[in-house]
């Protein structure tokens, strides 16, 4: 994600609606996707994103520049959306396999492009089930965000180490099941 | 270093490029040497780095805005309704508290002039009281120097200090004495 201009956040904070839809449009796709990744479920990640720009538009007046935008938006929407993936894992589940019925039938006339970028999602999606809810947060911000570990580190408040021993620990749990016969490498 | 912990760096720092210089360079020349250690490495990077790297972004739903501004909205409204509960408290409570004030003070009064007994039964001695002891006092004083030297009357048994000490000779002025 880009930063963004101090000037524009300082208009949003002023309550400049426009400013504020600019900081909407330049980050909400970030946001949905990081919050779709982790819930594993569009009408949550829809909620989550929903509640993190009205969180911003709350709060954004009483920002005071000491770390990064980006860094705080990291921050407010991977807490969101752990917090509602731990609260909604079963209703969760069940929709899944609900989103995975409607895409089956989507892909009857879907084309080419469409079906390989479908089952990359799908296989994604299924990767990230395997994860607890903060590997998969370190796992998303570092492979979909490219972020370093002292950056992640710094969005969710937790040492280096950990987020190296989340990914690491992810990523060994990923290699089992991949050796246990799970989706092809 | 030891297989397990090459591969501990495998599958975090390495792949990820956090570490560099010597440690970069003893993990290239191990996994140049170990197989086992070389396949682990393209074991991770196929089941656990690759498939990551290649997925699109998702892109937001448009109904996401609208929900945004009508949650804007309701909280911009609530906010409104706040504002104006607490301007009207702000507006009742020195109404509250002026008329809390007055009773209290007209309550202080009273019970400041009230005459009250103290533990035991008598009177507690106030100004108040004695004054108004000394003014019935003078009042029946008054009134047992117009028996004796009366307007209309004669002067028949005056005291040496000017005070008359006859009476009206009706029940009521003997008993006001």
């Amino acid at each position: 994600m880009q930063p963004l201009p101090k000037e524009l956040l300082i208009e949003a904070s002023g309550g400049d609606a426009d400013a504020f839809e600019k900081i909407y449009r330049a980050t909400a796709d970030y946001v949905y996707t990081i919050a779709l990744k982790i819930t594993g479920h569009r009408a949550d990640a829809e909620e989550v994103a929903q509640d993190v720009f009205l969180k911003i538009h709350r709060e954004l007046g009483n920002f005071r520049f000491e770390s990064a935008f980006t860094t705080w938006l990291y921050r407010i929407t991977v807490n969101s959306a752990i917090s509602t993936s731990r609260k909604t894992a079963r209703r969760r589940t069940r929709q899944v396999e609900f989103d995975d019925g409607i895409a089956v039938e989507d892909e009857r006339n879907a084309t080419r492009e469409a079906i390989e970028k479908e089952g990359n999602q799908a296989h994604v999606r299924s990767m990230l089930e395997a994860l607890n809810p903060d590997q998969r947060a370190c796992i998303v911000l570092r492979e979909m965000e490219g972020m370093r570990y002292g950056e992640i580190a710094e969005a969710l408040r937790i040492s280096i180490n950990t987020v190296r021993s989340r990914i690491r620990r992810a990523r060994e749990t990923l290699v089992a099941r991949a050796r246990q016969g799970g989706p092809p490498q | 270093m030891k297989c397990t912990e090459i591969r501990e760096l495998i599958a975090s720092d390495y792949l990820d490029g956090e570490i560099e210089g010597d440690a970069r360079g003893e993990v290239a020349r191990h996994l140049e040497a170990c197989l086992g250690c070389r396949q682990f490495e393209g074991t991770v990077r196929r089941a656990a780095v690759d498939p990551f790297r290649g997925a699109p972004r998702d892109t937001a739903p448009a109904s996401l805005w609208l929900k945004v501004q009508r949650g804007i909205a309701r909280e911009q409204e609530r906010g409104v309704c706040a504002a104006l509960t607490r301007a009207w408290r702000s507006l009742r409570f020195p109404a509250y508290a002026a008329a809390s004030a007055a009773a209290a003070a007209l309550i202080a009064v009273f019970l400041a002039r009230a005459p009250f007994t103290v533990p035991g039964g008598t009177r507690a001695p106030s100004a108040d009281t004695e004054e108004l002891q000394a003014y019935l006092q003078e009042q029946l004083s008054s009134l047992a120097s117009h028996g004796n030297n009366g307007p209309g009357e004669s002067s028949s048994g005056e005291t040496a200090d000017g005070s008359s000490s006859a009476n009206y000779g009706t029940l009521v002025e003997e008993y006001l004495m």
